[in-house]
């Protein structure tokens, strides 16, 4: 089977919905990731995240819309579009008196691509036991063996639903050495959700943020950092009025003894230049925010759009 | 094809402890001759028997629990997504699961039976709880066939069911609960009219349909519902009641056109009971493309007058212990009983007519009978009397707080009971043969006085009344093989011993208009006409060959048919001769038509002219034009 | 050989050009020195906890402008003579991170004196770990 040539997009998901009784847990989503590309989904508790997952894996079929993987509908194709792509579950679910061996003998008889030699070395080298009933295994060691199950595949797309959720800080980090491995040596393309922002601050390529079932964003995580910035203005807060923000979309303002300190969506340098002449000399401060003080801005943002 | 093998490996590798169980439970079974109970019985015996009774704890154990868990462990702790995030097709995960669990309980169940029958060097057999011995496993395995098709996805679906606590599993409970409901009324209704073969048929298809809901609803369930709860319970729901509905409203239009047979549905009449006088009778048999029911009709043939009556034919229900129906001597009234509730233990309401009403109306009458009971009509129809275990109740029909009890003689396992003339008297004929035979005649005086005995006789006897009730005659082989005739005047008591004709064994019975016929007990091709004192007045032709008697169409004439041969049955060339009482003429009517009656019924009532041919068509004598009409039955 | 620097959130810039940068700073301050060996993009990438598609665009760029040179199947090595930094560009580059430096002072509330003694000390700290390493 071919492997995706880069930019030549491997999931697309177009207008999904998806609704639980009166509830809609999903609601019109398109989004599309690229071959090549780790693609993080963002968002809360309750924000859809797993719904849509659900849907990608054709685990669920979408009330509307539809999910397409390679190229061919999921909830029509799913078995075969599935012996390419690796998926780690939210939490481990693997059968739990099945030991790691037996289950890499089930795999391989499913998986034609399936790479025995990688998957035993792989648990040797994080020391999962191979015959220990997986039941029995740490919450690390599962997730281990999660990703093992779905890097031995040698997947074209690798699906990650919250890989790291209630893994301790050590366990997490070897997780995150395992993918950066993946991407380092196959290009992989990934698409993972997660509720740990620092994890991927510098693994995602673009980012999309789900709140209450709907898109908030889907952009290169580069542009997102460029545009959304922390202004802090050194004036008193009643020497200037809040116009000076104008155009740039804040998001959030703070006043202070000192002056006002906001964050704002759309920042753009050309504009603050103008306003650098009427205020004193090193009295405008701009810094970039983490991706997770972005999200919290953004996400907080949705919220009061949303409610309004 | 790739992912159902991996699957089926995978469970086997993953189940593997069942069969190793079973073979211990098999192991175990080898020490059964050493229990308590078992000494001194054959011990391959009784390893056969202990491996058959653990055969079916460990099918019906293992059936459950394998249905159980075959996907609802996963379903509940959110783990099938791991089948569903693997390429492998629903229906192969499905049925690789199912089809590993069926192989898993067949090689358990065989694992049981093995260790006794390598034992005992023989094939291994199992014994079914109904079968009444030892099957080889080729037999038994169809009716073992239930525990993998019904047992195991029943219990997966109601874990299912369980699981999902979504309106759709109370809809299924409530669907499950209703239909389950519904069958059991309906089969209860056709079981109270012993419609044993329509009721075979429905509960073929339903057991068809219960597990095409069962298999069908869980494939549809993991294939279209995958790894979510709510959406496989829904698509099981729709299954379950996309099956099970229509196959029960099926069941209901089934059952509904096969009760509702009319007296025209009816094929034949194997059983045919007249009453003693005028034109109703009851009639049975198998009604047209009702897989064998046989429903029964009061019925008057000529206005075509019928009520259904429930239980269908009487004489197979007599068979389990049911009363049969019975006319007052007069005609005017019937009653016959009828099922109520538990058909296993149904009480049985009697319910009565009065058939001179146009029509008639069936009256319950919120009295129940057991199935010991004697039951009788006074003449007229205006009282009815039930005897059971020597007491006898007298229930004024029209004036029920008139009704009485007192004690008097119990009828004995085959003995009548009978109004006397006029009502005020009732008899009881006790007979039965444990342990001699024994015919008694008891006279109890309504509704009080001290119950006389009018005659006892030892030995086996054959006893006949007049159709006005007012003559007996019992014909016995007394202990010392001596044949008897004696005569009992059921209106003053008086008997009398009558002269044996040649001295040989004859049977006697009263003619109406007060003569009495002989027939010769060993040749039955005699026959004879005496009058009340037994002396004999005229021998009637034919001689020779077979001879039944039927009734008397009129008070001077006799049916009768005869056959040259003495082969019985069809094909034996039986002629029906009009017998004139008076002159001895016998004119031929007929080849192959038999009365239904003999005497006992008023001559000119309609069933003194009933015929029926081998086909057992039902017809009617004119006895005017002597000419025969079909009444009932398919040509 | 380590590279003691880290991809900072904060930072708006692309991390790529933050690894970039900071390895054409280390070269042009002498910390990295001329046929020195960089860690392999994986390493990289492992160790700043970033894409390894990321570190190969820093490490592809660098090549491009001379900075760093890379073996085939050997590793990337820095240039035998390593363009210098422009002076403008130097200049702006710590115009860029004075004012990051010093909007972090602000909002903790820092005396420019304190500001400037840990700039001096970081200063200090740094340029000798640069030399021990080299």
């Amino acid at each position: 089977m071919k492997h995706p040539e880069a930019g030549e997009p491997v999931v697309e998901i177009e207008r999904l919905t998806v609704r639980y009784g009166p509830t809609t847990a999903v609601d019109g989503v398109t989004l599309e990731v690229a071959a090549g590309t780790v693609f993080a989904l963002l968002g809360r508790n309750g924000a859809g995240k797993t719904s849509l997952v659900r849907c990608l894996l054709g685990h669920r079929r979408p009330q509307a819309g539809g999910a397409r993987l390679f190229g061919a509908d999921v909830w029509r194709h799913r078995a075969s579009l599935l012996s390419r792509v690796g998926v780690v579950p939210e939490q481990p679910d693997m059968p739990p008196a099945m030991t790691a061996a037996g289950l890499g003998r089930f795999c391989a008889r499913l998986y034609p691509s399936w790479d025995a030699a990688f998957y035993a070395e792989r648990l040797r080298r994080l020391s999962v036991p191979a015959d220990l009933p997986c039941g029995r295994l740490s919450r690390g060691q599962k997730g281990q063996l999660s990703l093992s199950l779905a890097l031995a595949v040698r997947p074209a797309l690798l699906v990650l639903d919250d890989p790291t959720l209630g893994l301790d800080p050590v366990a997490r980090r070897s997780i995150l050495d395992e993918l950066i491995d993946e991407l380092a040596e196959r290009h992989t393309t990934v698409f993972l959700t997660t509720h740990g922002l620092a994890d991927i601050e510098g693994l995602a390529d673009r980012v999309a943020i789900l709140t209450e079932g709907r898109l908030l964003l889907d952009e290169p995580l580069e542009l997102l950092r460029q545009r959304v910035r922390r202004i802090e203005l050194r004036q008193p807060a009643a020497a200037v009025d809040d116009r000076w923000l104008d155009g740039l979309r804040p998001l959030a303002i703070e006043r202070h003894e000192w002056g006002v300190e906001a964050v704002v969506a759309e920042f753009d340098e050309a504009r603050l230049a103008q306003l650098e002449p009427a205020l004193d000399a090193g009295a405008v401060v701009v810094s970039g925010l983490t991706l997770e003080e972005i999200f919290v801005s953004l996400a907080g943002e949705g919220k009061r759009e949303v409610q309004s | 094809m790739r992912g159902l093998l991996a699957v089926v490996r995978l469970e086997l590798e993953r189940r593997w402890v069942y069969p190793a169980l079973a073979l211990a439970v098999g192991l175990l079974a080898l020490a059964a001759p050493l229990l308590p109970g078992a000494a001194g019985q054959p011990p391959d015996d009784v390893r056969e028997a202990a491996a058959s009774a653990l055969f079916w704890l460990v099918s019906v154990v293992f059936g459950v629990l394998l249905g159980a868990s075959l996907f609802g462990t996963d379903l509940a702790e959110q783990r099938l997504g791991f089948f569903f995030s693997r390429p492998i097709r629903g229906w192969a995960l499905w049925g690789g699961r199912a089809g590993a669990a069926a192989v898993l309980l067949a090689a358990s169940a065989a694992l049981v039976l093995l260790p006794a029958a390598l034992v005992a060097q023989q094939a291994p057999r199992f014994t079914l709880f109904w079968s009444g011995g030892p099957l080889g496993l080729e037999l038994g395995a169809g009716q073992w066939l239930v525990v993998p098709l019904v047992l195991m996805p029943g219990a997966h679906a109601l874990r299912s069911l369980a699981l999902a606590r979504s309106r759709w599993s109370l809809g299924s409970a409530a669907a499950v609960l209703g239909v389950g409901m519904a069958v059991w009324w309906l089969g209860r209704g056709l079981f109270n009219d012993w419609a044993l073969g329509p009721l075979a048929v429905a509960a073929g298809v339903l057991e068809i349909a219960v597990v095409v809901a069962l298999v069908g609803g869980s494939a549809a369930q993991i294939m279209v519902g995958r790894a979510s709860v709510e959406r496989g319970q829904r698509a099981l729901a729709l299954v379950l009641w996309g099956v099970l509905l229509p196959a029960t409203a099926g069941f209901a239009g089934w059952s509904a056109w096969v009760r509702g047979a009319g007296p025209g549905d009816l094929l034949s009449a194997p059983t045919v009971m007249p009453a003693p006088a005028g034109d109703w009778l009851v009639v049975s048999g198998p009604a047209r493309r009702r897989a064998g029911y046989r429903p029964a009709f009061l019925l008057r043939p000529g206005p075509a007058e019928a009520i259904r009556l429930p239980a269908g034919d009487p004489f197979l229900a007599a068979a389990i212990g049911r009363p049969l129906p019975g006319f007052s001597a007069d005609g005017s009234t019937a009653y016959w009983v009828r099922p109520e509730g538990h058909p296993f233990a149904s009480p049985l309401e009697l319910v009565v007519a009065r058939l001179d009403a146009s029509p008639p109306r069936p009256r319950p009458l919120g009295l129940f009978v057991g199935a010991a009971e004697r039951l009788a009509l006074s003449a007229d129809g205006s009282r009815l009397a039930r005897l059971a275990s020597g007491l006898l109740t007298v229930e004024e029909l029209a004036r029920p707080d008139r009704s009485f009890a007192r004690r008097a003689p119990d009828a004995g396992p085959d003995g009548e009971i009978w109004f006397g003339p006029g009502g005020g008297s009732l008899f009881v004929l006790e007979r039965g043969c444990s342990p001699r035979c024994r015919v008694a005649l008891h006279r109890v005086p309504l509704p009080e006085g001290e119950a006389e005995t009018w005659l006892e006789i030892q030995g086996q006897a054959v006893w006949s009344r007049s159709a006005a009730g007012d003559r007996a005659v019992v014909s016995v082989v007394d202990p010392e093989a001596v044949p008897r005739l004696v005569t009992v005047d059921l209106v003053g008591g008086a008997r009398a011993e009558l002269p044996l004709p040649d001295g040989a064994g004859w049977i006697g019975r009263p003619l109406a208009g007060g003569g009495l016929l002989l027939q010769a007990a060993e040749e039955g091709a005699r026959l004879m006409v005496a009058d009340a004192d037994g002396r004999k007045l005229l021998a009637l032709s034919p001689v020779g060959g077979s001879l039944r008697v039927g009734g008397q169409p009129t008070p001077q004439s006799l049916l009768v048919v005869h056959s040259p041969t003495l082969r019985a049955g069809r094909g034996a060339d039986w002629t029906l001769y009009r017998v004139d009482l008076e002159t001895g003429d016998a004119r031929p009517l007929g080849e192959d038509l038999w009365p239904v009656a003999d005497l006992g019924q008023e001559p000119g009532s309609l069933g003194s002219r009933l015929l029926r041919d081998f086909s057992r068509r039902l017809y009617e004598l004119d006895p005017g034009s002597l000419e025969v009409r079909l009444l009932l039955g398919a040509g | 050989m380590s590279l003691r620097f880290l991809v900072e959130p904060r930072d708006p810039r692309p991390i790529w050009r933050q690894i970039e940068e900071s390895i054409q700073h280390r070269v042009a301050a002498g910390v990295l020195p001329a046929g020195s060996r960089l860690p392999s993009v994986r390493d990289l990438a492992q160790r700043l906890r970033v894409n390894p598609a990321t570190v190969a665009k820093a490490y592809r760029r660098l090549a491009a402008a001379g900075v760093l040179e890379v073996a085939r199947g050997d590793g990337t090595y820095v240039a035998q003579s390593p363009p210098r930094l422009h002076r403008e560009q130097q200049a702006g580059a710590l115009a860029e991170a004075a004012r990051r430096y010093v909007s972090v002072a602000l909002s903790l509330g820092a005396e420019p004196a304190d500001a400037a003694e840990q700039l001096r000390a970081a200063w200090q700290e740094l340029s000798a770990a640069g030399k021990e390493d080299g």
